[in-house]
């Protein structure tokens, strides 16, 4: 096999930490699944769409 | 007339024919392809069985003192050794079940001419009663090129024509998961290709890390939130454009879902279709046509064996007689069975709060040498009711079932713990996460 591709590590989407099965919270957002670290990322994420 | 046909022999159709004989109907079961649909033919059972080879080897491998012997099974002995196991059950739980049922089996794929009549082989069955058992078939997504280039579906990765070096699966679901770890503990190179941000998106968070981090221990290539652009083939490579780079494999595989199978000219049936694409049914299995059922894979939504035999029993009670009996499909339990086992059962609602624990709280999990993976609890609020349960864990399939019985019968997670589970056990995983919703169980000793 050969590849030349990039693999992306899952981080949250508010405030760029990476997640782990520690620290991850899923919110669905218009339709869309996005990952944060905590719910006050999310609210902040979701805020910012306002 | 006849009094009652069902469309299709898979499980659905098995189950329906063994439940009208036993309401005193003899059905008409009409049906194409080999006996028992997908799954013992080219579903659960094969997928299982090499799963089960795979697993036994690994297990083998990662105890120190067989290190040395660099076991790995071989290619198409494994293989062969699954289609050994689809024909004993095809033979005993289908075709030899046959002769001991009072039944007319027509073979030949019909399709509806009126309300309450199919033709097959030119021939016209007219019918008091239908249940559609069709099933489903892989979906395979519009990539520009893919067709050109060839791929496999379950059909050809269950049936290999030759060994392959490597393999790049598309998608990131159950079949996904499965396959790439069969193929992986195989000796192929894999690489998973999966749209969504991260593998099983609809499961809890939590699970879909965990898994990802199960195959990437296993040495599968994880590759999420990527598009792919398009597929090329030169010199028996598949090479796979995608918006984050390319891949070049010996083979792919399209792991993408399934989709129901309704090329039954359903229309002058009067009977609508779902928002998944199935047969629209209400919850006891009616279609849009009163005289008209429908079980298993052909409604759609969740696709499983267990489910498909359970509708297929529902659907004709409900058309022989006035059961009037209904089908919940939110405790229906769904396992992944890659090693460690992924599974679930229930749902969440508002108002829930959850709780997840690490097997490695357990002896049980210590003792297997298998310490990976975890179980999250969901329930409501007040009442403390168990409403989901999702777990990776060795034997998560198994210890799913009692999660079933907790969310199909209400029980709270102080049910639970008033219950003493056999210790040590991987299901003392449930009573575990119960605990947790009262107290720190890293502090526990062993029984408490």
């Amino acid at each position: 096999m050969k590849f030349r591709i990039k693999k992306e590590e899952l981080v949250c989407e508010h405030c760029g930490a990476p997640l782990s099965e520690d620290n991850i919270y899923v919110r669905e957002i218009k339709g869309e699944k996005h990952y944060f670290c905590c719910s006050h990322c999310a609210d902040a994420y979701e805020e910012k769409l306002k | 007339m006849k009094e009652f046909v069902i469309l299709g022999y898979g499980a659905a159709g098995f189950a329906a024919l063994i439940q009208a004989n036993e309401l005193g109907v003899k059905p008409v079961l009409i049906g194409y392809g080999p006996l028992g649909g997908t799954c013992v033919n080219v579903g659960c059972i094969p997928s299982k069985r090499l799963l089960r080879i795979a697993e036994m080897y690994s297990t083998a491998v990662r105890l120190h003192q067989f290190e040395k012997f660099n076991i790995r099974p071989d290619y198409e002995s494994a293989f062969l050794d699954s289609r050994k196991i689809v024909e004993m059950l095809r033979k005993e739980k289908y075709e030899n079940l046959l002769s001991k049922y009072d039944v007319e089996v027509v073979e030949g794929k019909a399709h509806f001419i009126s309300t309450h009549s199919v033709k097959v082989n030119g021939k016209i069955i007219e019918g008091k009663k239908f249940v559609i058992a069709t099933g489903s078939s892989p979906y395979v997504p519009p990539i520009d090129g893919l067709r050109e280039a060839g791929f496999w579906t379950n059909v050809e990765a269950l049936n290999p024509d030759r060994k392959i070096n490597s393999l790049a699966v598309i998608g990131g679901r159950a079949q996904a998961l499965e396959f790439s770890q069969i193929y992986k503990r195989l000796g192929v190179d894999v690489v998973i290709l999966q749209r969504s941000k991260v593998l099983l998106p609809d499961w809890e968070p939590e699970i879909s890390l965990e898994a990802q981090k199960v195959l990437e221990d296993d040495g599968v290539y994880v590759v999420t939130n990527v598009k792919i652009k398009k597929v090329e083939r030169e010199e028996g490579v598949k090479r796979i454009i995608t918006d984050k780079g390319n891949v070049e494999v010996d083979e792919i595989l399209i792991a993408t879902g399934r989709k129901p199978n309704i090329d039954l000219n359903l229309e002058v049936a009067g009977v609508q279709l779902n928002e998944w694409g199935g047969v629209k049914v209400n919850d006891e299995l009616q279609t849009t046509n009163p005289d008209i059922y429908a079980a298993g894979d052909v409604i759609g939504g969740v696709m499983l064996e267990s489910l498909a035999g359970f509708e297929g029993t529902v659907a004709t009670k409900n058309a022989l007689s006035d059961s009037h009996k209904k089908v919940d499909r939110s405790t229906v339990p769904q396992v992944v069975f890659t090693q460690p086992n992924i599974a679930r059962v229930g749902k969440k609602s508002e108002n829930a709060e959850s709780r997840v624990i690490k097997l490695k709280e357990l002896s049980k999990a210590a003792i297997l040498g298998e310490e990976r993976g975890l179980i999250k609890m969901t329930v409501e609020k007040e009442s403390k009711r168990i409403l989901e349960v999702q777990m990776l864990g060795e034997n998560a399939g198994d210890i799913i079932n009692e999660a079933t019985l907790a969310v199909k019968f209400g029980l709270t997670v102080d049910n639970i713990i008033d219950t003493v589970h056999a210790f040590p056990t991987m299901s003392e995983a449930l009573r575990l996460v119960a605990l947790s919703f009262y107290k720190d169980v890293s502090k526990l000793s062993c029984c408490v």
